[in-house]
């Protein structure tokens, strides 16, 4: 079982409204992955976890609260047919598109792997 | 003259063209009364002729020591078998030799054992399982020198189709109960084995080499055709989630944190399966295996020529339930052996063949993994061959405590009865320990890896 790891940073626009995020994936048979906003020294506030319930927008915050903070996407993807996978974030601020994030993407070369994708707000 | 059942199979086998050999001699030791005495230091031989008939004739009778010392020095005052470091030295005797082909039988030999190891007779220490294409071709090279000369004690065994389609071939794929899925996951459950022994004495240069074909048919103890394992996976990824990464530290020390994780998940997975590989001992199972057998008079892979071939089939039965009602588990284990063509030559008479030998086994075994009995019964029957046509039966009862992870006592008694019985008391007790691999007690099946 392997770790696949990426990274990035997601310029927020002027510093008001919400920012939501929605978790994209391809492929994937089952993907069970989290959410949690962690500061630059590691300490994090409670997770959000969904069991391969994808398209669902998060609400991160307010801009001027997260900004300096990394948003951590993280899980475990199941595909017993050992196929392509690929996860990335999508940021929303006032509810348009800011950036897609880097994709945490293999092919799996057994039946799971575990994922990251961190993204740094500012 | 009075015809044995192996005669007639011999002559049944010629006239078929099922032995290429068209002549080959027995020493005639048992049931020619009608024929005078043979002259002192002769013996009477029957030479199977072309035609199926035979003919008496008588030869002289050469020791043991003389053979050897007329071997050495070429004498031509007698024949002296051909090649004879090429052949099976059999026992003196057709008793003997019956003796010790009965307590040659192993079987506590686990289904899945290599065939080539089987066909062998050895049960090599160290065994080189080569996982890709260029570890396969290692193992090859490492059996012969740049002379040519065949290394003893090669001891190799993979599985071909999970080395070539590794990537192509999941779970779901080895759960397919299709035709062609069932002869994918047998494809995928079967083993080549190569190995090589060489003779047991210090100036005999002969070695053989057997290249061995094993297929698992059926194993209702194969984890991975078990629904309840996709539960122990289930169970692993709910106890062991991947770990929340910290941004702040590097990919490596986020992976080797996640590793952990993984690493606990994959102990935990083992220990479930272990438990269940216990719960479910003693299942129904059938394996095939065919393994042509090669010798070489001189070490030498250039002068390799054929010594015949082993074909088995082992099936085993496990009863779902214990029928005495308690917790452990009734299993019934059949196995038939066939060795054809063996070259033999005896050492204490003339005459050389290439002999037929068929075993019989079957056992019966009831216990749990850790302490068990069982009561076995064999029959061995040898034709063709420079001793005659024989047969003998053992039966016996025994049992097996695991008395630490990989090793068991063992305890066994019996009695050898029919043409290889010993004169004076025939009974046996034996008693003795027995190493192996975890899980893997007396005819445990275990499935492909």
């Amino acid at each position: 079982m392997a770790y696949i790891e990426a990274r990035d940073t997601i310029p927020l626009g002027p510093k008001d409204g919400y920012v939501t995020v929605v978790v994209e994936t391809q492929i994937p048979q089952n993907i069970n992955f989290g959410l949690v906003l962690e500061a630059s020294d590691g300490s994090h506030g409670p997770p959000i976890t969904s069991n391969g319930d994808l398209h669902h927008p998060y609400l991160l915050g307010g801009a001027t609260v997260i900004t300096g903070k990394f948003l951590v996407c993280w899980g475990r993807v199941v595909d017993p047919k050992q196929g392509n996978f690929e996860v990335h974030c999508e940021f929303f601020q006032k509810g348009q598109l800011v950036k897609k994030s880097n994709s945490a993407a293999a092919k799996l070369t057994s039946n799971s792997a575990d994922f990251a994708v961190i993204c740094l707000l500012q | 003259m009075k015809r044995t059942p192996g005669c007639w199979l011999t002559f049944l086998g010629i006239v078929s063209g099922a032995i290429p050999q068209l002549v080959a001699q027995q020493a005639v030791t048992n049931g020619i009364s009608a024929l005078p005495k043979p002259l002192p230091g002769y013996d009477w031989v029957l030479v199977i002729q072309a035609d199926g008939t035979r003919l008496p004739q008588q030869v002289p009778v050469i020791t043991e020591k003389a053979a050897v010392t007329r071997s050495a020095s070429a004498s031509t005052t007698s024949p002296t078998p051909s090649k004879s470091t090429t052949s099976t030295q059999a026992s003196g005797s057709l008793s003997d030799a019956l003796t010790k082909k009965v307590e040659s039988i192993n079987l506590d030999r686990p289904l899945g054992t290599a065939a080539a190891f089987v066909a062998l007779d050895v049960s090599p220490e160290t065994v080189t399982h080569p996982a890709s294409p260029r570890e396969w071709a290692a193992a090859l090279l490492n059996g012969v020198d740049h002379k040519g000369i065949l290394q003893s004690g090669l001891a190799v065994e993979a599985a071909p189709f999970q080395i070539f389609h590794r990537g192509n071939y999941n779970i779901t794929d080895y759960n397919d109960t299709s035709f062609s899925g069932t002869s994918r996951r047998i494809l995928y459950n079967s083993s080549v084995s190569l190995a090589t022994t060489k003779a047991s004495s210090a100036d005999d240069k002969t070695e053989r080499l057997s290249l061995g074909l094993h297929f698992s048919l059926f194993d209702s103890s194969d984890p991975k055709a078990s629904p309840e394992i996709k539960q122990i996976a289930d169970e692993a990824w709910a106890k062991f989630p991947a770990p929340i990464p910290n941004a702040a530290a590097t990919y490596e020390q986020n992976a080797a944190n996640d590793a952990a994780t993984q690493t606990a998940a994959g102990k935990f997975i083992d220990e479930r399966i272990a438990q269940w590989r216990k719960e479910h001992w003693a299942q129904t199972a059938w394996d095939l295996a065919w393994a042509p057998i090669w010798l070489t008079p001189n070490s030498n892979a250039s002068d390799l020529r054929p010594d015949g071939s082993l074909a088995y089939s082992t099936f085993a039965y496990g009863f779902e339930k214990d029928p005495f009602g308690g917790d452990s588990r009734l299993q019934l284990i059949a196995q038939a052996r066939f060795r054809h063509g063996e070259h033999v030559i005896a050492a204490g008479t003339i005459g050389k063949g290439r002999q037929d030998t068929l075993i019989f086994g079957a056992r019966i075994r009831y216990g749990s993994a850790d302490f068990n009995g069982s009561a076995e019964a064999a029959y061995v029957r040898f034709w063709n061959g420079p001793l005659g046509n024989g047969d003998t039966f053992r039966y016996g009862v025994g049992l097996e405590k695991r008395i630490a992870e990989n090793i068991w006592l063992t305890l066994n008694a019996g009695e050898d009865l029919g043409g290889g019985k010993k004169s004076g008391n025939n009974l046996f007790a034996l008693g003795g320990f027995r190493f192996g691999t975890a899980d893997k007690a007396q005819f445990d099946p275990q499935p492909g890896q």
